[in-house]
Order: C-alpha cells, then structure tokens, then sequence
C-alpha cells in the first residue's frame, strides 16, 4: 500500500486488449500476470470486455474476481461502463432507457466490489442527476471520463459541473485523461497513420497545425485548410484528425478546477524514450499538479499504444509504473 | 492494433454448399449485432452477394440484413462469428484468397462508422 500521498497506482486491463483479443492471455491470466508484476495495486476493468453477458455478473464470476484481487494482493478501482445510446441505429434511447442501461451496470460494480464506476458523456446530465440516490445506496462513485478534445471548461463538462453543484453529491465525480494535457502527438499515433499510406508532408502539416495557438476548434480548421491546400485527400484528412480529438493540449495546470471533485484518474500513455520519459505527455508536470492538491485515489495506467501497435502491452504499463515511482518518489 | 483483426487464423472451412470463414469483432469490447455491418466481402477477388451469405453468433444465424435489428443479440469480444458463403463446389485443402470488410458503429460514438479490413489467403479445411 502506498497511502502515504494519497495517489496510488493501478492498471486497466484496458492497456492489454492485444493479449485479450488475440486470446493469448485469458481474462483471469491478464489479472494474475499484472498482480505478479506489481502492476497494481488498483485494478481496473471494462465491463463489456472483460465480462461475458455484462451487465449481468454471475455469483460465479464475482467469487472468482475476488478470489484473484486477494490472491494477488489488488484492489477493485474501477469499472468502465457505457452509455450505449445508439444501440438501434437511428434511434437514441430515451432517458428512461438510459437509467435503466446504467442502474444495472452500477449494480454490477456494486456486487464485484468496486467503488468507481466510469461513465461517459452520452449518458447526459440529466441521467446522471436521477442516478445519483442509486449510487448513494449502493456506495459506488461515479465519474465522467473527461477526454480529449474535452476538458473541464469546455462546454459538454460545464453542463455536469452545473448538475453536480445543484446536487452536491460526493458520489458525483469526474475522471480526467491524461491525454487531454499532451505535449506532442505520440510517435506510436504518426508510425500508425504512416504505415497506413499518408505520405510525410501531410502528416508534417497536420503536426504544425496541431502546434498552433488558438483554440481547438481554431486549430482544426486551420489544419483541413492547409490540408486541402496541399492536396491532401478527405480520407487522409478524416484520419489524420484523430490527432486533434484524441491528444488534447490542455495545461496540466487546467485539471486544478475540478480537483476536489477526482475520483480516479486514467495515466493515458503510448511511447517511452530512452530514459524512460512519456514522449507526449508530460508527467513530470501532471503528477505534482494531483500530488499537491491532496488527491486521494487510484491512477490507472492505460496504454492507448495498444490501438495502434502490437507491442508488448505489460512492458508499457511497467514503464510507466517506472516513470510515476520515480516521480512520485517511490523508486 | 484490433483494426485487422477481422479473420481468424486457419479461419476457412468447407461447409455445405459453399465456405464458412471464422471472423472476429476488432473491437476492444463487446458490441450487440445491431450495430455490426458486413460490408463487401471477395473471394478470390470476386465479390460476394449479400444474399448469398449468413453470419452465425451465439450459435444463430443471420441473413445480413437481419443485423440492423438484433439490439439484444450481444457479439463477446472473445468470440469467433462465421461467415457462411454459398459457393459452388468448395474444394478442401484448396487455398483461397479471403476478403472481408467489416462496419461497426460503436453505439456510445454517435456518427462514428469504423471500418476494418481483413485479407488473408487461407487453406480450406
């Protein structure tokens, strides 16, 4: 246990989708390995991958979660969960159906013993505001992943924010991404988007663009236009823009705001140098930012490399486990 | 890297009438049937009719204009799907050149359709 600053490390299983989907690993043999390499100690997992037939949890499979966690000396932080809004394709469900969808994934993270739910953005305010006595009840906290391009001024979080102060609900929390506080696009993100065809000068003008000051929305713009100019196809456009949703460039100082309201964090990484810093995201900055306002909670390592290499995915969250010790004075 | 995940490894077996192809979600979770869409698939370079295939998930099959409305049959991450084609006079041990192209729309990203590719010269068995 690391309790003395209140931050504790963990894993999502999440990091490790290529040793899942391949079959390599089985569920059970991913917790156990990452338990082995003291990956942990929270331990974090996605309720549609990672259990059959969810939301309904089987007595079976939550005497054997617990049995594992205990074995191997883990701790539940954490259950992803969905807001599957599109479910039939051209029809959103209603807010009813929504409560219904998410009651029974909370208690889902109720019966396995996991205080933390994550919940997304489509699930909507509103959802959330009725949820909050469940969630009381059943002692499960739950958090909005704040992800790029999100983040906590901008205007979809500002609705919760707004929610949760009419409610003031401890059991109403926020989830920050660390990719929304990146300094570079990752290099894993560039290889992949290469190897996919994109030649060099598109991808060098879409980095520039990325570079830019203003705002997001500025920067985009900015980047289809120069794009078209240069001769780039709407294809390539299309697929080079993950680098303006999915790596956001918010100062690490920006997650201050919304600090007494985390209630667990995700340690989004991709790529290590050599001495072992995260290339685009910079945890020498974000970690002190958490550590000196008191944070009390688990951060979950989530190698998001995964989507786009075959890299061995425990070397990656055992890298960055490396480079938060040694930030936060653990080594 | 889940995007060329799509056929399996010694994924292609003779089966009545035609070829049955081992497929997989490449997706990281779950994902129910409805937002599942077979796009073009080839054989040996030639494109296959619609009409002339069935997916089969949990043991059930579906023609592919079926899929849009099954919102409770649930595909596990884990899980092989097959591709059942009819072919005439499907050869075992004979190689074939598959291709299949798959669209999924995760219910919880409005407006997204990912596509995934998936090419491989398979033996039949």
């Amino acid at each position: 246990m690391m309790a003395n600053n209140g931050l504790q490390l963990g894993t999502t299983i999440f990091s490790l989708n290529n040793e899942y989907h391949s079959r390599r690993y089985s569920f059970e043999q991913l917790v156990t390995k990452v338990g082995e390499l003291g990956l942990g100690p929270g331990l974090e997992i996605v309720g549609f991958s990672h259990i059959r037939g969810f939301p309904a949890v089987t007595d079976e499979f939550a005497e054997r979660l617990r049995s594992l966690l205990d074995r191997h000396q883990l701790q539940a932080s954490c259950l992803c969960i969905n807001a599957d809004a599109y479910i039939r394709r051209n029809q959103r469900m209603t807010d009813d159906e929504s409560y219904t969808y998410h009651e029974a994934q909370i208690r889902a993270a109720a019966k396995l013993g996991f205080p933390v739910v994550r919940y997304q953005f489509l699930a909507g305010p509103e959802v959330i505001r009725r949820l909050a006595p469940l969630a009381e009840k059943l002692n499960v906290k739950l958090g909005l992943e704040i992800h790029a391009p999100e983040r906590p001024d901008s205007r979809d979080v500002l609705a919760y924010r707004e929610m949760y102060s009419k409610v003031n609900s401890p059991y109403l929390g926020f989830i920050p991404d660390m990719g929304a506080s990146a300094r570079a696009v990752p290099p894993s993100l560039l290889n992949w988007l290469r190897s996919d065809g994109i030649q060099e000068k598109f991808i060098q003008i879409a980095l520039e663009c990325w570079s830019l000051g203003g705002t997001r929305e500025e920067r985009a713009a900015e980047y289809r236009k120069r794009e078209q100019a240069a001769g780039a196809s709407e294809m390539d456009i299309r697929k080079m823009f993950m680098m303006f949703t999915m790596i956001g460039r918010m100062e690490p100082r920006g997650w201050i705001e919304i600090m007494p309201q985390v209630i667990h964090i995700h340690g989004k990484c991709y790529d290590f140098d050599e001495n072992n810093h995260e290339v685009a995201i910079p945890y020498e900055e974000l970690l002190p930012v958490f550590q000196k306002a008191g944070y009390k909670g688990f951060l979950s390592t989530e190698w998001e490399g995964q989507a786009f290499n075959n890299e061995d995915g425990f070397a990656k969250v055992q890298a960055h486990h490396a480079l938060c010790k040694r930030i936060l004075g653990k080594a | 890297m889940l995007t060329n995940a799509v056929i399996g490894d010694n994924g292609l077996r003779v089966a009545p009438g035609g070829l049955e192809v081992d497929i997989r979600l490449p997706w990281y979770r779950a994902l129910p049937l409805s937002t599942v869409e077979i796009g073009e698939v080839r054989i040996n370079g030639a494109v296959v009719k619609p009409a002339a295939m069935r997916l089969r998930v949990n043991g059930k099959d579906f023609r592919l204009e079926q899929l849009e409305n099954q919102t409770d049959e649930v595909w596990f991450v884990l899980d092989s799907a097959y591709l059942q084609i009819d072919h005439p006079k499907p050869v075992h041990g004979a190689e074939y050149l598959v291709e299949v192209t798959l669209f999924l729309r995760p219910p919880y990203i409005p407006g997204l359709i990912m596509p995934s590719q998936g090419k491989k010269r398979l033996l039949a068995n």
